[in-house]
């Protein structure tokens, strides 16, 4: 009998707190800064140019071989990066969200957006190309260093 | 039997028609706010202002759902099932008084009434169970019969201490007779708990829901049914859970008298108190397996019940004197419920037969 | 009317009379789609009335071939298949797939990282424990105990996704420590944590340890000596719950598991209230342990070690050991000179508990047959892979 008196007033407790829920539609969801939303291209605010040079390491080491890259030589002088990418297309039905292709780039130029919301009722929408790549990731930095293992050749700025 | 007659009972039995889903809606309206309060959760709030429209609106869909019928079920079977859990559960509403004049039939034996006829309801379940052609409804079958045939005996064996006392089988004559003394509960609290507990295994709710248990045999009888037929069994059950509750309160805490308030919202403020216990039992109690529940039916309940009628019996013929040997009798046994009954004839721990284990690899 | 489906085709031959009325055994399909076998076990059960007679276990249904694809992969992206085996505590996989490639590699990893890992790790053991008290809750019959527990591992949860940008599955650790610094209010994270933590212990323990009615159903049901569940080859709580000590983290101290002080809860029958408390225990342990990581955790200082950048695997083999919240987790690792791994061999225990069921639920009621799965706590990810 106390057993189950004791459940009666944990209950009780717990009636009188108040819910925990989330009201997601209503309110915006918890998300923090390093959440693995969908990857976004980061944009050279300074250079008004794409940071991405289409030198495809992501799509080799992507697990799920979502992202297709291709590139053209950059004829503009204002960095002197050799190329520029023109397609990228990410496909994000396919993505799982690991966060590698912003641990393998080499230009810091792509980076997980806590940006979760695209649903869409026809599975090829949800091949994103690179102007909304880009859109997804306006206004965003890179929030999080490479780390020592994987860093690469550090993008060189020019003065802009 | 003038024609007036005819009508009004006709218009009795349909207001009731229309109370029974009312009584549904409130209750599973209810049930779903407490118990996601006491989890933490909202429970519903989309629909409507504070969710109020979610049970209407879950009606609706039931109504327009498909009501399948499997390959492999007994067709009719399958089919009237429904009616006969349906059927027998609107007639007992008919037999309980909402106040002195609200009743639909005051019946001099209304008690036997409104507690013999929920046995009919069985069968309705055996037919749903066995119409299904599934195992599962078959099993659940099995333990719904086995439960509620079990538990029909301390139901009424419990209430028969009641009537003594009352000296009636009637149940506003069980309810005047508590005006003038005291409520039952009082004088009968064991009569009162062996009511709810064999009255929440008639109805199959926690935590004796055993044989619809969701995690064991995923609804038993209920299993294959869906749309409008199984909303009324969804039906039935709410119903019957109001039903547990207004006879509780008629029975053992005074029905609709009380001082200041009208009667039947004196009857409204009790049975609302009890269905709001058995929704608080859902979220605090896990559930019995079958052969524990038929343990505590048989060995604790049972022959508390007979007891219970004895002690109301000898009070009867000799006055209160002998009730004072009651005291300590009352003692010992709450003592020898808590030390030995419990864990001696409900747990019963069994041991585990011998196992049929792979031959350990040899080393080196 | 037409006739019955299952009596069609049957010869009647003799009508049956009263002194002949034999009970039939009825073979009925537990699973795939089943509420409580907890994913998608599905369990040939055999039962006369209530009592099973037989039971065989029948898995594969969510097989992904995770060893084969971990085998086509480089070793950077073996984490992410790695933490799809154990979806319910991702880094404890992670956490034994490391140590496997860094006795590979002979990495050593800085202080920092180990005590992020070990903390990351007992905090996912915490979320894997609540999910148990919560399933095992809905299996003994009743949803409160499944909110209680998962709220906290909500918080968990929010706790790895401001670490680690994941919930689930995490892809945080990597060669040589972590893949990314921890935020850099990670201890206060933690510790504020801890305390919301207990109280929910508290609270589950309230709601049904002590509950007369979960004892019934609980105590004394499926007992299990330390014979059988060491034939059955079962390990981690399973068989703490029959009574021996037998914890990895104390028997290897791998990581730094010997610098915690820590108890190892053991059960006395090894029934399923024994199998129940010991989980509910060892989740107070852990707490104990993020404490104690955390008060000796560096505030500054590398996350990784020396890595090299390309990352091949070098010829040989390494084989992990682990403490799972299910048991031993045992990783083996074979290199062959390429960025891919030449075989990754998870030795998973609720594979083992999953086999152990046509052994345990004999003899048992169909009601319990429920409990004892979710006593064995079998994560479906982790068995078919």
């Amino acid at each position: 009998m106390l057993g189950i008196l004791k459940a009666f007033k944990e209950t009780l407790s717990s009636f009188r707190k108040s819910p925990v829920t989330e009201m997601y539609p209503y309110e915006p969801p918890f998300v923090t800064s390093r959440t693995h939303g969908a990857p976004g291209l980061l944009w050279n605010d300074d250079l008004d140019m794409i940071i991405c040079t289409g030198c495809d390491a992501c799509a080799r080491e992507c697990p799920c071989d979502c992202i297709f890259t291709s590139l053209e030589k950059y004829t503009d002088d204002v960095t002197d990066q050799k190329t520029i990418v023109v397609d990228f297309y990410l496909d994000l039905a396919l993505c799982c969200y690991c966060s590698i292709c912003v641990e393998v780039c080499p230009y810091e130029a792509i980076e997980m957006t806590p940006e979760f919301a695209y649903s869409s009722y026809d599975v090829r929408e949800m091949v994103l190309e690179k102007s909304e790549l880009v859109d997804i990731a306006r206004g965003l930095t890179r929030t999080t260093a490479n780390p020592p293992g994987a860093q690469g050749k550090p993008m060189k700025k020019g003065e802009g | 039997m003038t024609l007036l007659d005819v009508v009004i009972a006709i218009v009795k039995v349909l207001v009731l028609l229309i109370l029974a889903p009312l009584i549904a809606l409130v209750f599973t309206y209810a049930e779903r706010k407490l118990l996601g309060r006491i989890q933490q959760r909202m429970g519903p709030w989309h629909v409507g202002p504070m969710g109020l429209f979610q049970a209407p609106a879950d009606a609706i869909k039931l109504l327009m759902k498909e009501s399948l019928t499997p390959e492999k079920a007994e067709r009719w079977i399958y089919l009237i099932a429904p009616f006969l859990v349906f059927g027998p559960t609107i007639a007992v509403l008919t037999g309980i008084p909402f106040t002195r004049e609200l009743v639909a039939a005051n019946l001099d034996l209304g008690l036997l009434y409104v507690l013999a006829l929920p046995a009919v309801v069985i069968i309705g379940f055996v037919m749903a169970g066995w119409g299904s052609g599934n195992k599962y409804a078959l099993i659940g079958t099995a333990r719904m019969v086995a439960q509620a045939i079990s538990y029909e005996l301390p139901l009424l064996v419990s209430v028969l201490g009641v009537a003594l006392l009352a000296n009636s089988l009637d149940l506003t004559v069980i309810v005047e007779a508590q005006a003038s003394t005291v409520w039952y509960v009082v004088v009968q609290p064991t009569a009162f708990a062996i009511f709810i507990m064999a009255g929440l295994a008639e109805t199959s709710r926690t935590p004796f829901d055993i044989a619809i248990a969701e995690s064991e045999v995923m609804g038993g009888p209920l299993i294959e049914y869906s749309g409008i037929r199984w909303a009324m069994f969804f039906l039935a059950e709410y119903v019957n859970v109001f039903i547990l509750a207004a006879l509780s309160t008629v029975i053992f805490l005074g029905g609709w008298a009380g001082p200041f308030l009208p009667p039947i919202l004196w009857f409204a403020l009790k049975t609302g108190f009890v269905v709001t216990f058995i929704l608080w039992l859902r979220a605090t109690l896990p559930r019995l397996r079958i052969d524990q529940l038929m343990a505590l039916c048989w060995k604790v309940l049972l022959p508390l019940s007979l007891l219970n009628l004895v002690v109301v019996s000898v009070q009867a013929v000799y006055g209160w004197l002998p009730m004072i040997a009651l005291v300590p009798l009352s003692v010992v046994l709450a003592f020898w419920f808590y030390r030995r009954a419990w864990t001696r004839l409900v747990m019963r721990p069994r041991p585990s037969a011998p196992r049929d284990l792979p031959t350990p690899a040899t080393a080196g | 009317m037409r006739s019955h489906p299952r009596e069609m085709g049957r010869t009647v031959t003799d009508t049956p009379s009263a002194t002949d009325l034999a009970t039939q055994e009825l073979t009925i399909n537990m699973g795939p789609q089943h509420p409580s076998t907890h994913g998608v076990l599905r369990l040939i059960l055999t039962v006369d009335g209530e009592l099973i007679t037989k039971a065989i276990p029948d898995i594969g249904f969510l097989h992904r071939g995770i060893e084969k694809i971990c085998e086509t992969w480089t070793f950077r992206q073996i984490p992410v298949m790695a933490d799809r085996a154990d979806y319910l505590s991702a880094f404890t996989t992670e956490f034994g797939l490391m140590i496997a490639a860094e006795e590979l590699w002979e990495i050593e990893v800085p202080e920092r990282a180990e005590y992020a890992r070990v903390i990351l790790a007992e905090l996912n053991r915490l979320a894997s424990h609540f999910m148990f008290y919560a399933s095992f809750g809905l299996d003994v019959g009743f949803t409160t105990p499944t909110m209680f527990g998962w709220r906290t591992r909500e918080s968990i949860q929010d706790l790895f996704e401001e670490v680690t940008g994941a919930r689930l599955l995490h892809n945080y650790l990597a060669v040589g420590g972590l893949r990314l610094d921890l935020p850099p209010d990670f201890k206060d994270a933690v510790a504020g944590l801890l305390p919301e933590i207990e109280k929910s212990i508290d609270q589950c323990n309230g709601l049904i340890t002590d509950s007369e009615i979960f004892q019934a159903r609980t105590k004394g049901v499926n007992r299990l000596s330390v014979e059988e569940a060491a034939r059955l080859g079962l390990t981690g709580p399973m068989l703490r719950a029959t009574g021996i000590a037998r914890d990895l983290r104390r028997l290897l101290s791998y990581s730094i598991y010997d610098r915690f002080d820590f108890d190892i809860p053991v059960g006395e029958n090894g029934d399923l209230f024994d199998r129940y408390k010991v989980r509910m225990l060892e989740m107070e342990q852990s707490v104990r342990i993020v404490r104690q990581a955390l008060k000796g955790m560096p505030d500054e200082g590398p996350f990784q070690g020396k890595v090299p950048r390309i990352l091949r695997l070098p010829e040989g083999d390494a084989y992990s050991r682990t403490e799972s919240p299910r048991g031993d987790l045992c990783i083996y690792l074979v290199g062959s000179g390429a960025t891919k791994a030449y075989r990754v061999k998870i030795r998973s225990p609720a594979f083992v508990a999953a086999s152990a069921l046509e052994a345990l639920l004999p003899g048992a009621y169909l009601a319990d047959a429920v409990l004892i799965i979710g006593s064995t706590d079998v994560v479906m990810g982790e068995v078919d892979r």
